[in-house]
This record gives C-alpha cells, sequence and structure tokens, in this order.
C-alpha cells in the first residue's frame, strides 16, 4: 500500500500527485442534507458503502442521523470490513451463493446483524442449512427485479414462494424486498418522479403479495439512487439504498449534491501548442465513456486518457505550464474510488485528516 | 484489499473463491520462454513492462533469461516497491517532475541502477541537480514524441540541445532515446472497444516502423555531432516482432505477452492467454440469463469488455459488482454457484485491480503471488 500520508495543515497546492482529494465541507452539506431529508420520516437512509469503501464515512452519516442505523454493502467482503469498523447492522444486497461464502456470512452474523438478498430457493435452503447449523440466523430479502434484467425475481408468485419458503426454514428470518435500478439521467424532476414511483410499485406489488399470505414485510429497501428525494413520500418504502450522494460523480448532477471527491493532478508536459499531460491515467481515474472535466478550469478540457496520462487541451498556449496543478471532478465515483488506499481530506484548501479506504479492492 | 477465502495449495482451481484472479502457469512459463528466444535469435534486450502483471514473481521469472536488461516501471512508486523486491535495474518509463518525487528517485538510486525519462529542459536540470546533492547517477532517455500529444519533443534541433544539456550537466548520463507509438488512449469523442482494431493493426505497424525510423534518423544526426547514444528503447507487445527486425533498436518493451489479454488474443496468436478472472453464478433469474459476481470492479472495462473462456457465452455487459452474461447451451443444465471465466480486454487494467494472483498448474492452485505494487499512481 502506498504510504502517502501528509500531515495535517499541508496546503492543498504543496501535495503530491496524483491524489484522491474529498473535500470535506462538500462531504458534510452531503451527509447533512440526507440527515435533514429524513429525519422526520418513515424512510430511513440505508447508505451504500460500495461507493465510499470507508466505515468511517459510514458512520459519519449514521452519527448525523436520519439513517437506519446500518449500511449496505456491495459483497460479502465488504460487510466484513464495515463490522470490523464498528457497524452492526449490513445488509447485503446481493446474492451470497457459494457454500464457503454462506459460511464466511454466518460467522459475520454472530458479531452483527446480517441480511442478504436472494432471489432462488435453493440459495435459501443453502443459507438455512449452513446459518442453522452454526446457530446464527440471517435475514432475508427478496430481491425483485424492476425492469433491469439482472437479477432478482420476476414476478409476484415468485417472490411469495421464496417468503413462504422462509416461514418453514430454521437459521433464516424473512425480512423484506429490496429492488435495485439504475436509469439515465434526468432533467424533468416530475419525470423522474414517476418513473421511481412507478419502479418501486414493482417491488411494492410483491410486498403486498407476500403480506396477503399472511406474512409480515418489515423492509422494503429501495436502492433506486434516482428516487432519494421521491421515495420518503411513498407509503410503505422503508429506506433508500444511497450511494452516490456522498462523494458524488457528475452523473447525478440533477440530485443537487456537492462534489466532494476529486483528483488532483499535475502538468508534468507540455508536447505542442495547447496540449498538456497530467499525471493520471485510467488506471487511478477508471473510464466509464465519460471523462472528469476540470475544476474551476472551463478553459481546460479533457481530451484523452492514456493508461498513467491525462491530455489537456486549452484555447491559449499560455493557459497552463509544466507544474501546474488541475482538480479533476469525475462523472461516476465508485470505480474511482475503488483504486484508491488514501482520502486525503481537505478542508479551506488544507488538509485536515487523511483516511483509509479499507474496503478497496472488497470484490470477493 | 482483496479478502479472498485463501486455499491450500493443491486444492483444485474451481475450489478457490471468486471473483479471482488466475494465471494458467504452463501458459505463463510458455510465453516468457518463447519471448526470450525471439529477442535472443535477434540480438535484442527486453525490458518487460511489469505493469501489465504487477508480480514480482513473475519479474523474477522474466529477469532470469540473459536477453533481460531490467524492468520497465510506469511510476516511481512501482519503481520503490519492485526494487524493495530485489529487482535493481529499473527503468521508470515516465517524467519524474517533483521535488518530492526527485528525492525519493535520488535515494533509489543509491543501491540501483535507475533509468528515467526526460523531455524537459528545466527537468533535466532538477534532475541533475539533485542526484549531484544526493552523490548519485542518473540515467536518461530523451523521449521522441509519436504525436503531438504525447509525452516527449520531436526530433530536432530542440531536441538535440538537450541530449548536449545532459551530456554537459554532472551526476546525469546521456544513455539514448526512447519511443512508443502505440498511442491507446480513451476519450469521449471515441466508441468503446476502437482502441485496438484489427483491420487497422498492419497500418499501426507500418506507422510504427515509420516512427522507429524517425528515431534512429534522429540518433544519426546526433551521433553525428559527437553525441553518443547508447540505447534506442522501443516497442510494446503490439509491434515488437516487426521492430525487432529493425537494425539500431537496442532495446525493446513489452508487457501483456506474459499474461496476454483479449485485445491482444487476435492480434498475437503466437503467445498463450495465461489470465482470466474466475467468475461464480450468482443468479439465474430468466432463461439463458446469467448473472455473476465479476463486475467491472473485479474485471475491469475501462478500455473494452472482457470475453468469457467458453464457447456459448456472451459477455452482455458488467455493472460495477456483476457480470450479464447470455448463454446459449442448448437444454445443459447450470446452476448457482457454478464457475465462469472471463479473459480481461486488457490486461493492465485488470490487474491493478487485484491484490494477488492465482498461479494454477493443471487446474491446481500451486502458489499466491501478492502485488504489492497495485495503487503506487505516486
Amino acid at each position: 500500500m502506498d504510504n502517502y500520508r501528509p500531515l495535517p495543515g499541508t496546503l492543498l497546492e504543496d501535495l503530491d500527485t496524483p491524489s484522491l482529494i474529498v473535500d470535506l465541507d462538500a462531504l458534510d452539506y452531503n451527509l447533512q442534507s440526507v440527515s435533514d431529508l429524513y429525519k422526520d420520516t418513515d424512510c430511513k437512509m440505508r447508505q451504500h458503502t460500495k461507493n465510499i469503501k470507508s466505515p468511517r464515512l459510514a458512520l459519519r452519516q449514521i452519527n448525523k442521523g436520519g439513517t437506519v442505523g446500518g449500511v449496505c454493502t456491495a459483497k460479502l467482503s465488504e460487510a466484513e470490513v464495515m463490522v470490523e469498523g464498528g457497524i452492526n447492522d449490513v445488509l447485503i444486497p446481493n446474492q451470497v451463493v457459494h457454500s464457503d461464502k454462506i459460511s464466511r456470512m454466518c460467522a459475520l452474523a454472530r458479531q452483527a446483524d446480517i441480511k442478504v438478498c436472494v432471489d432462488n430457493i435453493e440459495n435459501v435452503k443453502m443459507i438455512s442449512s449452513i446459518a442453522s447449523k452454526n446457530s446464527v440466523e440471517i435475514g432475508i430479502l427478496i430481491e425483485v427485479d424492476t425492469q433491469m434484467g439482472r437479477a432478482g425475481v420476476r414476478s409476484n408468485e415468485e417472490g411469495v414462494a421464496i417468503a413462504k419458503l422462509t416461514q418453514d426454514l430454521p437459521g433464516v428470518k424473512f425480512k423484506g424486498v429490496m429492488s435495485h435500478q439504475s436509469l439515465p439521467e434526468f432533467i424533468d424532476q416530475e419525470d423522474r418522479w414517476q418513473v421511481g414511483r412507478d419502479t418501486i410499485q414493482i417491488c411494492l406489488d410483491v410486498k403486498n403479495a407476500i403480506e396477503q399470505e399472511g406474512i409480515p414485510v418489515e423492509i422494503v429497501s429501495s436502492g433506486e439512487t434516482f428516487t432519494i428525494d421521491v421515495a420518503t413520500d411513498i407509503p410503505g418504502v422503508t429506506e433508500v439504498e444511497g450511494g452516490s450522494y456522498a462523494l458524488m460523480g457528475h452523473t447525478y448532477d440533477y440530485m443537487g449534491y456537492k462534489l466532494a471527491n476529486k483528483i488532483l493532478t499535475t502538468v508534468i508536459s507540455n508536447p505542442s501548442d495547447c496540449k498538456f499531460i497530467g499525471d493520471v491515467g485510467t488506471l487511478a481515474h477508471s473510464w466509464t465513456g465519460f471523462g472528469p472535466t476540470v475544476y474551476s478550469r472551463p478553459d481546460v478540457k479533457v481530451d484523452k486518457f492514456r493508461e498513467n496520462h491525462v491530455v489537456f487541451t486549452t484555447d491559449k498556449s499560455d493557459s497552463l505550464a509544466i507544474g501546474d496543478k488541475l482538480l479533476l471532478e469525475p462523472h461516476y465515483q465508485d470505480m474511482l474510488v475503488n483504486r484508491w488506499d488514501q482520502y486525503i481530506c481537505i478542508r479551506n484548501g488544507i488538509v485536515e485528516e487523511v483516511w483509509d479506504i479499507p474496503g478497496r479492492g472488497c470484490t470477493q | 484489499m482483496e479478502r479472498p477465502i485463501f486455499k491450500d495449495i493443491g486444492t483444485k482451481e474451481i475450489e478457490l473463491d471468486t471473483p479471482g484472479l488466475m494465471v494458467d502457469l504452463d501458459s505463463l512459463d510458455y510465453n516468457l520462454a518463447y519471448m526470450n528466444r525471439f529477442v535472443e535469435s535477434k540480438g535484442l534486450n527486453i525490458k518487460p513492462y511489469i505493469g501489465a502483471h504487477g508480480s514480482p514473481a513473475i519479474a523474477h521469472k522474466q529477469i532470469k533469461y540473459s536477453s533481460t536488461s531490467g524492468i520497465t516501471v510506469s511510476t516511481l512508486g512501482q519503481a520503490e516497491v519492485f526494487i524493495e523486491h530485489g529487482l535493481n535495474d529499473v527503468l521508470i518509463a515516465n517524467i519524474i517532475y517533483n521535488k518530492r518525487k526527485i528525492n525519493r528517485l535520488c535515494a533509489l538510486a543509491k543501491n540501483s541502477n535507475i533509468t528515467l525519462l526526460v523531455d524537459n529542459t528545466s527537468n533535466i536540470a532538477d534532475l541533475s541537480a539533485a542526484a549531484t546533492s544526493a552523490g548519485v547517477e542518473l540515467n536518461l532517455l530523451l523521449v521522441i514524441s509519436s504525436s503531438t500529444d504525447s509525452l516527449g519533443v520531436e526530433p530536432g534541433d530542440n531536441a538535440e540541445k538537450m541530449c548536449q544539456d545532459i551530456q554537459k550537466l554532472p551526476a546525469i548520463n546521456f544513455t539514448g532515446l526512447f519511443g512508443k507509438f502505440i498511442n491507446n488512449y480513451v476519450s469521449e469523442s471515441l466508441p468503446e472497444n476502437n482502441i485496438y482494431n484489427k483491420l487497422e493493426f498492419n497500418k499501426i505497424n507500418n506507422d510504427s516502423i515509420q516512427f522507429v525510423q524517425t528515431i534512429l534518423n534522429f540518433r544519426e544526426q546526433i551521433e553525428t555531432k559527437g553525441i553518443e547514444v547508447n540505447s534506442v528503447v522501443y516497442g510494446c507487445t503490439y509491434d515488437y516482432q516487426d521492430v525487432a527486425s529493425i537494425s539500431g533498436v537496442t532495446d525493446i518493451i513489452a508487457g501483456s505477452y506474459a499474461l496476454m489479454d483479449a485485445k491482444y488474443k487476435v492480434l498475437r496468436t503466437e503467445f498463450k492467454n495465461a489470465a482470466s478472472v474466475m467468475t461464480c453464478i450468482t443468479s439465474l433469474p430468466a432463461p439463458k440469463t446469467i448473472i455473476t459476481d465479476g463486475g467491472r470492479k473485479a474485471i475491469g472495462a475501462d478500455l473494452g469488455s472482457p470475453e468469457a473462456t467458453l464457447p456459448g457465452l456472451i459477455v452482455k455487459g458488467l455493472s460495477a459488482e456483476h457480470g450479464n452474461i447470455a448463454f446459449d447451451w442448448g437444454n445443459k443444465n447450470l446452476n448457482l454457484g457454478d464457475r465462469i471465466w472471463c479473459i480481461p480486454y486488457d490486461i493492465t487494467s485488470c490487474v491493478n485491480l487485484h491484490d494477488y494472483i492465482f498461479g494454477i498448474r493443471n487446474g491446481c492452485l500451486e502458489s499466491i503471488w501478492d502485488l504489492p505494487a497495485r495503487g503506487h499512481y505516486r
């Protein structure tokens, strides 16, 4: 692991590059906004740690309020990191199917309240068998495919069958339903809210069908980022899985949060007029089809990304010089954070803290 | 860090945790031996680019061959890690530019043979001053730019002046010239998977050969002025064969040949595919649809989509945490937990996401190798 840990008080412009920077004022604004939004609602935030990979950052939101008191994680290994970091309520909105991993999930359930999503009867039976052998209980949510074409049950009947099965099995406790959907950007808020309501309704239909069988549904977990501000008004939704809002990428500009994570880069070469090369490339930044934008420099455009370099173009040949530092704002941030071991946290242009990113690389 | 469930040496590959980066050791050994035979037959040296595997264990296999003249890395941080792991002849194929980095560079040069790239006069002066006060010597290669937006300088009077500067200044040695033509990049203006196009292979190869010739002409120009050029360092896995036939190139850089990937698989058929990410079926939500635990964070898709190893499987797309694969296997049954292997499109992007390589021979685990320089971007 890279051992660069600048001391508190170091100026932003004196930092070595490339570095992953977190603007604490922007982060705290985002966390406080969520806390305010969910303070007085029945629906609460369950922060998704795939976007932050840090229990410390997740606890910052939990302590501010507005949450269910726990998180959700993309994978079991990420859940382990969060539990080690002091979080004791974790939902894995994903399938854990292999017997080795289920054994490890059961070990984790001795230390924390662990819930996992399922969409398959055989999977539920295996979880039940291993959990009961280990004398632990795993919370079960049914994943519902709300037209994303990924995992999840695709009919009310499938959902009801799984929910009924859990009633007869030891080691598992039926908790509710969950869905995830990501949609293209919405300009118009009304359109976005309407799609949000329609999407979540598919999940609520499964919930209603299960309740008609006399099985109580405690949790309806909505993983649709774009419903962050409308899910609170949809009766029956108990929690929202929000991830990107904390550090933000420009994909989600419409949500109104502040962009808190940036990459600091140095111009290291000026091979020709109005072309400049920065010291960060696809390896450290990631690439998902959209490049980053340059913070507060509309005159500097990101033209190309190579493995270890970025090419900037400018209108004037003296707009930049070798040694200049620029801040890049990502379009989509979770692939970026997953490549770094530390956040260098800045307030007012000065390093305040350095936080580890212990969930980085936890894909298992 | 990755947190796989570790198993004992000898465990069957399919019993290992997923997603995991698997390397077939017979294929790896074959590739390294093939490349060694090739460069030896051409009377050249190779400086393997270790960014394409990230493993000191593999780097040590590579330098055992007499044709190897040290390793190539792309950042100072990688150089530090690989030197710590006993690889002490290192070319840093990059510009090293600020005080903190130059001090680290000079510290490394106390016990290792360090070569790096330059393309700027004031940087050359900074390196000389720092190396002088540290009492070390640095070897510099001048980068000749292959395009108007690549590192380097155009061959010409300005470049010649830089060579003379390097010769005059203390504690830095002018070692030679460096070029890299294959200018792969991503841009919003390019469609995905447009980085390497087989149809353009011959054209790019021809352009690359022309570019080497430009470098060699420049070499001639400065040698007539009494500037001695020991090395011309050039190439990559894409164009190594044709470059090697040109007299005047002394060292070839190539990296991907060791593990290979989907983008080179069709172009460089003399090498065997050694790397794949083993993933697990986590959901079978509908007919002919497989969802796996191998998404962009495990396989990498910055430069293009991976390929599944088995015929009949088509990678439809990767999201951050999931793979979405279509299959058409008639009535053959698939089960949750079954393994699916995916060949990454770009091996360097893939290894940068992993902390371990699982070495497999004859279907069983033989070695677990750390990738300790991962994330050392500085």
